[in-house]
């Protein structure tokens, strides 16, 4: 928009419009790329009024691969029906610290809370049981199994559990059923579902996962980088479906480089700088620039 | 995509059965091609050759069962192999562990005061455990250690071969003829029964296709196999969503093991009926039941045709030498060839060439 005098839109191959800048503007462009009107002001805030916490880390150490600290004397809570956004310029120890919250990497130190009980180093298992879901950072490469089925992968961490499971069998009529729901409820653009995954969009994928994670009405939603690499129409849903989640009681801990789906999102926002917590502030108070500020290193 | 003058070279997202099924033909027609020019390398002309061949294997009544000979331990071994690929175990052990299953028969039938009909099915419970423990120490190797399996299987395929070389040349040496050290003859009960005329243990055979539907139901219907194919699939997912590595991989080679054990059990209670030098136990069953876990493409049930098809290429060997005046390893050199073509035609299978006239 800055730069360029004249707009041309491209969507599926063809030519929707040609504009002038003066006649464009996100809401037309948008539309333009999707054919329907796409939301980017979602509807503000309404404060949830549920006082209890969904997370709480308390002084956490984790170290990367290196043996190196990443993660260095975090300390934070997400409350019930809140969005806490982390934000910061990647390799500031934010993949560290999912991993510590979500059980792939071992916490060093500290410990980590939720309404069910003490979860520090505790297994993915465990914590998928105990009410955490886990949007990963890499949906292909770790959040589905790319051969399986839409079906298969619904249910990737569910299937040992019934109603998916009688004893050693699983019920596939189950599964699919389930699936057929939840592609439904979830607008999963795929042929049906046994196709397999790693035919679907990028966009489709991820939500699938949300689909898979959201479905069991978790107490706190881990999601890092959810949006990213996808369109804006598949962008839009997938903010909806985790404020819908919010306005249901649930905790959201949202990490994202971008920084405009961090403020559009969170309720407060904490900058990871090197491990550490330089500051948490309000999104709706905090100018940008301090949260650049904070990004580069300066304490709040 | 890669263009290529007029063709096009690209990725091919669908790959159907069909299309399988056509590149495994197309290279074992390939390996034949080669195998022919080696015929001809010794004299015989490879049309001659290959006339004798399906003549003296498919053609005499009392060949056809000899087919079967070899496809047993390579059915029952190829299932196991066929589990432990699908959790991407690469167990190159499964010679190893039929040969464990060997001893442990070998010991019950000759060593144990087991009563007459509980014989053979204690000879196979212990020839199963036999293998699953071969397997066991590679295993947690690997998940502890994160030790290649491919290198620790391998290893133990050569003490097991040690182990039995000494066992039939020292402690249970039985009477020796002319330098072959063998055990003593297990006693009847240890005896499988055979096919009337042939040598046919068809109790295995039974047991094969029983274990390869088993496999098959358990890869495809329970939760064990559901964590296998995820874990063999993407194993960074199979962490993610709580799979225990430890236990799937494990319980992958327990099963592998143990069938491989199965087939040894199968050889010695069936055909020979005492343990021998280890090569003549096990003519590389356990090496060749690789290539055909491999030409299965995962599917235990299809284990059922490529352990014939490789029956029938051991029965060809064996023609081959007798008929046609080859070397004793031509069948190792066909087997050879076969995974050669099979392996370098996985490519065939992601790809597809494409007819793209240029447009000007």
């Amino acid at each position: 928009m800055e730069v360029a005098d004249r707009v041309t839109v491209l969507r599926k191959g063809r030519v929707t419009g040609t504009l002038s800048i003066a006649n464009a503007d996100k809401r037309t462009l948008a539309r333009m790329m999707v054919g329907r009107d796409v939301e980017f002001q979602l509807p503000p805030h309404a404060k949830t009024e549920i006082n209890q916490d969904a997370l709480v880390v308390d002084d956490l150490w984790v170290y990367n691969e290196r043996g190196l600290e990443a993660v260095r004397g975090v300390s934070f809570a997400v409350r019930r029906g809140e969005i806490f956004g982390i934000a910061g310029i990647a390799g500031n120890g934010q993949r560290e610290l999912i991993e510590a919250l979500t059980g792939l990497r071992p916490a060093e130190r500290g410990r980590v809370r939720v309404p069910s009980g003490e979860v520090t180093n505790r297994t993915a298992r465990d914590l998928y049981e105990a009410g955490v879901a886990h949007i990963p950072e890499e949906r292909i490469r770790m959040g589905i199994v790319p051969p399986m089925t839409v079906a298969e992968n619904l249910v990737l961490k569910r299937f040992r559990y019934p109603p998916f499971s009688r004893g050693t069998l699983i019920d596939f009529t189950a599964v699919t059923e389930f699936a057929q729901q939840m592609i439904t409820e979830y607008g999963i653009a795929t042929p049906g579902p046994r196709t397999p995954a790693r035919l679907l969009s990028g966009g489709n994928i991820q939500k699938l996962i949300l689909a898979r994670e959201l479905s069991t009405e978790p107490g706190l939603i881990v999601a890092a980088h959810p949006t990213y690499g996808l369109d804006v129409s598949a962008t839009e849903q997938i903010h909806r479906l985790l404020l819908r989640r919010r306005e249901n009681g649930a905790g959201v801990l949202l990490v994202s480089e971008d920084l405009e789906e961090i403020l559009t999102l969170s309720d407060r926002i904490a900058v990871l700088f090197r491990g550490e917590i330089m500051g948490t502030v309000d999104s709706r108070e905090v100018p940008r620039e301090a949260l650049g500020l904070m990004m580069a290193g300066q304490r709040a | 995509m890669r263009p290529f003058g007029l063709l096009r070279i690209e990725r091919d997202p669908e790959q159907s059965w069909a299309r399988t099924i056509f590149v495994s033909v197309l290279a074992i027609t390939a390996a034949f091609l080669v195998a022919g020019v080696i015929f001809w390398g010794y004299g015989v002309s490879p049309l001659r050759a290959y006339r004798v061949i399906i003549q003296d294997t498919l053609g005499d009544p009392r060949a056809v069962p000899e087919i079967l000979l070899p496809a047993m331990p390579l059915l029952l071994a190829g299932v196991g192999l066929v589990l432990a690929f699908r959790a991407q175990f690469y167990n190159i052990g499964a010679e190893g562990q039929l040969l464990a299953g060997t001893v442990a028969a070998t010991w019950v039938a000759l060593f144990t005061p087991t009563p007459g009909p509980l014989m053979l099915p204690v000879m196979f419970l212990t020839g199963f455990f036999a293998g699953a423990l071969w397997g066991l120490l590679p295993s947690l190797l690997k998940l502890r250690l994160n030790v290649n399996e491919v290198i620790t299987t391998l290893m133990m395929n050569y003490i097991a071969l040690s182990l039995v070389s000494w066992l039939v040349t020292g402690p249970w040496k039985g009477p020796s003829v002319r330098g072959f050290a063998y055990t003593d003859t297990f006693p009847d009960p240890a005896w499988l029964p055979a096919l009337a005329g042939t040598r046919v243990h068809w109790p295995t055979l039974l047991l094969g296709i029983v274990l390869a539907a088993l496999a098959a139901f358990l890869l495809n219907r329970t939760r064990l196999g559901f964590e296998i194919r995820v874990q063999g699939q993407n194993p960074d997912a199979a962490r993610y969503a709580g799979v225990n590595p430890l236990r799937t991989t494990l319980l992958v080679m327990l099963l592998s093991g143990g069938l491989a054990g199965l087939a040894g059990v199968g050889e010695v209670a069936g055909i020979h009926h005492k343990l021998l030098d280890p090569n003549q136990v096990s003519l590389g069953y356990g090496y060749v039941a690789i290539i055909v876990a491999w030409l299965a493409r995962g599917n235990p049930l299809a284990v059922i045709v490529t352990a014939t098809f490789f029956g029938l290429i051991y029965s060809s060997g064996d023609v081959m030498q007798v008929s046609l005046q080859m070397p004793f390893r031509v069948t190792d050199v066909f087997n050879g060839l076969i995974l050669f073509f099979l392996i370098g035609s996985e490519r065939l299978l992601q790809y597809r060439v494409r007819w793209v006239p240029w447009k000007s």
